[in-house]
């Protein structure tokens, strides 16, 4: 046992080499330190190409090479525009997805510990330490994202993982809506007042517009309304419910747009329609369940936590209770999931972040040092340790290590 | 000097393998070789405000989020707020009857017309500071999920270091070991079976109440269906994300800012530890204590002229080669290969790790991955033979009209022009067939004369530095 240990143990805490905890995400990236109540800085994860100079965003691309130059660039940009600390020799927590691609996760350690030669890194679950912002152990836990949605139930502090969900719904996908809405009922306003269709003017709107739109015009309906929209595009005897008020949004240059408010209604209704198969949002909370272990089925339904950025869009939460009680009471499920008590829990931070402040609760606690994946470990085999690769959870290993 | 703003035109291949131009290139003078940004360590060097250039040590920057105490930024749109002076019109302190005129103050953004009135903030009876901060709701909360997080994971600590005397093991912790964490949210409900379970101990983690879920969330507001949306009351998503604690999604809740500072940033090589950049402390001087810029070390090659290339005609091509050292320095052409250079890197990064270990015992260097860079050129290039001398920098050299042509045997052929410490020199350049743009490739070898004092090695060295050179367009 080292002598000095408990020295040390104390100095993580309090000293100034605090830890740095990252939540990558598609669209943002949230940082900071641990220890702290919210993220020091919550930016677009985009970096400058380096051959064209472009803007391009970090995590989309194919190439191994290309990711790595642009984590590089963008890392160097968290360290040194915004968390302005030396890396080097320095814990950092990263929150990830347990879905991560294995490559992904191998190129982001690579580069915080070759490029930024930090002391360890520990990839903490996002949807285990979300429940650390809670104090509690037992959760549904449903991250929408920009890219997509992942649900993971945990139990006593034990990821379900044979229950796991994922759909590519998201923020990218109202986006994508809310475009070919607007693009099909918009109603573009020129400076002579003269009104044209918005996909007369143009072809695509950019994607920081359709965010801004999103953001500031559109929410989620409640279901009635929207029960009420979709039968009436089957009976047109139904009368729809009135609208709500349109919009006039300023484009670029003189142009305006003019945004109806039955598209800020529909735009986030592709989160809960069924696609083909029969998977929604709701839905996949109900099939989680159903594939969950019998007796954890009544815990987990009273104990939903919904975080993500998209879980921010107003209305959304509401709907989605609607939707699982309506859908939990419906002939398809009330035979197999024969639960009808369903609690979300409010999580105390704005939902973008709460993965990160979970991730943030655990670094700054001793945890950090004892799960932790150290430099000298990573240069040995250039591999981080993954939960899904076999080779890397023999049984011999692991008892030496516990030993 | 056709080229002076064309930078990209010659580009030298630093030692990690990327391809830059010499004003973004270092030269290391302890280890002798090219390094850039992409393979030297960065490090935070001195921190200040942008805005009233002052220094901060890195424990205020610490204690106060990275942010100055007295600038602020418009929550708006991010200019710099300023501070503005009015006077009103107020109930004097001693005769509550009679009203004085006192000044206050509040901040103004020049550039969007915020004002922290817009917001309903009180205006200030101090120029600067006097602020109220806002606070985070949950701050209680989260500190009691702090601590209670902290004694867990103490406890675990001494746990395992029972565990790690004892030998035991239990199946349930392997168990939950694999997924890295649960193991520790998990035992908090074990704790109480498990026969180390320190006793003392319990209060201090029953403190912590779990968060109750709710039946019921808000829904969307009444009104929503009928009122219209006014755009400017709504902030986006930059104004939401500028406060990231807040997040406030109104316009009317809007807070100034406090300033982020910024850091004056210093390089090292990661090699041998030194520095190869090192900023003035002054925030407000431009200047560097320590600059080893490739420039000031490495022959500069330029383009002279643009010439007219052809696929497959040979063509002369004038290159000028300036010495930058106050040193003579002898210089030759070698011609460039490639795959030779991309083994011979990987066989030096071998012997490199070997060697990094005479130089220092201690620190184990840490390489960054080998890049990749298209080294092929496009074109063939016929080299001059033979050496080159280029004299020393010297100052006084542009009052000079003395020509030092005479002193030189040079070969007419190869050397067009020469002036002080500059040479001209012509290459044929051949494009191959197909080509775009023809780019060549070549090594310059040269006498570099050693600056740091070490007593066991010669003055001089001879380096070679690959070079790639984009001649030009090429046409048909």
């Amino acid at each position: 046992m080292p002598l000095y240990e408990g020295l040390s143990g104390i100095g993580l805490i309090n000293e100034k080499n605090t830890t740095v905890v990252f939540d990558f995400g598609t669209a943002y990236t949230k940082a900071g330190f641990a220890g702290e109540n919210g993220p020091r800085v919550i930016l677009r994860s985009e970096v400058k190409c380096r051959e064209t100079g472009n803007t391009v965003p970090v995590f989309e691309t194919q190439d191994k090479e290309e990711l790595r130059h642009r984590l590089v660039d963008f890392i160097h940009k968290l360290y040194f525009k915004h968390l302005l600390v030396n890396p080097k020799d320095r814990r950092v927590v990263v929150v990830e997805n347990l879905l991560t691609p294995s490559n992904t996760r191998n190129i982001l350690a690579k580069v915080l510990f070759r490029h930024y030669e930090v002391l360890s890194v520990v990839f903490a679950p996002s949807h285990l330490v979300a429940l650390m912002t809670l104090g509690i152990n037992t959760g549904m836990v449903m991250d929408i994202g920009y890219q997509e949605v992942t649900l993971i139930p945990v139990f006593e502090g034990v990821p379900i993982l044979s229950a796991w969900q994922a759909l590519s719904l998201g923020g990218k996908a109202v986006h994508s809506s809310l475009s070919e809405l607007l693009l099909d009922r918009g109603l573009s306003v020129g400076e002579d007042g003269k009104e044209q269709r918005l996909s007369s003017v143009m072809e695509t709107l950019p994607e920081k517009v359709l965010e801004d739109i999103k953001v500031r015009t559109c929410f989620v309906s409640t279901l009635e309304r929207s029960s009420k929209l979709h039968s009436n595009k089957y009976d047109r005897s139904i009368e729809p419910p009135p609208p709500p008020p349109s919009v006039l949004y300023p484009l670029s240059g003189s142009r305006n747009l003019t945004i109806p408010g039955t598209v800020r209604e529909l735009a986030t209704e592709v989160l809960f329609e069924q696609d083909r198969d029969a998977l929604s949002l709701p839905t996949i909370i109900l099939d989680s369940l159903q594939k969950c272990p019998i007796d954890t089925r009544r815990m987990l339904a009273e104990n939903l936590v919904i975080i993500g950025g998209t879980a921010s869009m107003l209305g959304l939460r509401h709907r989605l209770l609607a939707e699982i009680r309506t859908l939990a009471a419906s002939e398809a499920f009330s035979k197999v999931v024969k639960i009808n008590s369903f609690k979300i829990h409010n999580p105390p931070a704005k939902a973008n972040y709460v993965a990160w402040l979970g991730g943030a609760i655990l670094g700054g606690t001793e945890a950090v040092a004892l799960r932790t994946l150290p430099r000298d470990q990573f240069l040995v085999n250039d591999r981080v340790p993954d939960w899904c690769d076999l080779s890397c959870n023999l049984k011999e290993e692991r008892d030496e290590k516990s030993a | 000097m056709a080229h002076l703003f064309q930078v990209d035109r010659v580009r030298l291949l630093c030692s990690c393998g990327v391809l830059k131009p010499i004003t973004a290139i270092y030269f290391c003078r302890h280890c002798l070789k090219l390094r850039c940004g992409n393979c030297v360590s960065h490090e935070v060097d001195t921190l200040f405000c942008p805005n009233c250039l002052e220094n901060m040590p890195s424990t205020e920057a610490r204690l106060k989020k990275n942010r100055c105490a007295n600038c602020f930024d418009c929550p708006s749109c991010c200019h710099t707020l300023s501070t503005r002076a009015t006077s009103i019109q107020a109930p004097s302190p001693e005769d509550p009857s009679k009203t004085v005129a006192r000044k206050v103050y509040y901040l103004a953004c020049t550039s969007c017309r915020w004002t922290s009135r817009d917001v309903g903030l009180k205006d200030q009876t101090v120029a600067t500071g006097g602020w109220a901060e806002q606070d985070n709701e949950h701050y209680k909360e989260l500190q009691t999920l702090l601590e209670h997080y902290r004694s867990l994971a103490q406890r675990e600590k001494l746990e395992k270091e029972r565990k790690r005397f004892s030998h035991r093991k239990s199946s349930y912790f392997s168990m939950t070991d694999k997924y890295s964490l649960p193991s520790l949210i998990g035992r908090k409900s074990l704790s109480p079976l498990s026969p180390y379970s320190p006793k003392g101990d319990g209060s201090q983690t029953s403190e912590l109440t779990p968060s109750e879920a709710v039946e019921e969330v808000e829904g969307l507001p009444a009104d929503i269906f009928t009122e219209e949306v006014n755009l400017s009351s709504i902030t986006s998503m930059e104004q939401r994300m500028a406060s990231p604690e807040w997040q406030p999604e109104k316009s009317s809740d809007l807070y100034p800012l406090h300033k982020h500072i910024l850091v004056k940033r210093s390089l090292r090589c990661r090699h041998c530890e030194h520095n190869l950049s090192k900023p003035e402390y002054n925030p407000s001087s431009v200047k560097f204590k320590i600059q080893l810029g490739a420039f000031y070390h490495v022959p500069e090659v330029r383009m002279v002229q643009q010439a007219d290339l052809k696929w497959g005609v040979e063509t002369s091509v004038q290159i000028s080669l300036c010495n930058p050292t106050p040193h003579d320095m002898t210089l030759a052409f070698l011609p460039f290969v490639p795959e030779a250079h991309i083994a011979a890197q990987q066989k030096g990064e071998e012997l490199g790790e070997g060697g990094s270990l005479n130089t220092s015992s201690l620190v184990r260097v840490v390489d960054i991955p080998v890049e990749k860079t298209d080294l092929t050129p496009t074109a063939d290039v016929a080299l001059p033979q033979g050496q080159l001398i280029l004299t020393a920098r010297d100052d006084t050299a542009e009052y000079d009209d003395q020509d030092a042509n005479s002193s030189f045997n040079d070969d007419p052929q190869v050397v067009a022009w020469r002036r002080a410490n500059k040479v001209g020199v012509n290459l044929l350049v051949t494009p191959q067939s197909g080509a775009k743009r023809a780019i060549v490739g070549f090594v310059l070898r040269y006498e570099y004369t050693n600056t740091v004092a070490t007593a066991t090695e010669s003055r001089t060295v001879t380096l070679n530095i690959p070079v790639m050179v984009d001649v030009g367009p090429v046409s048909e």
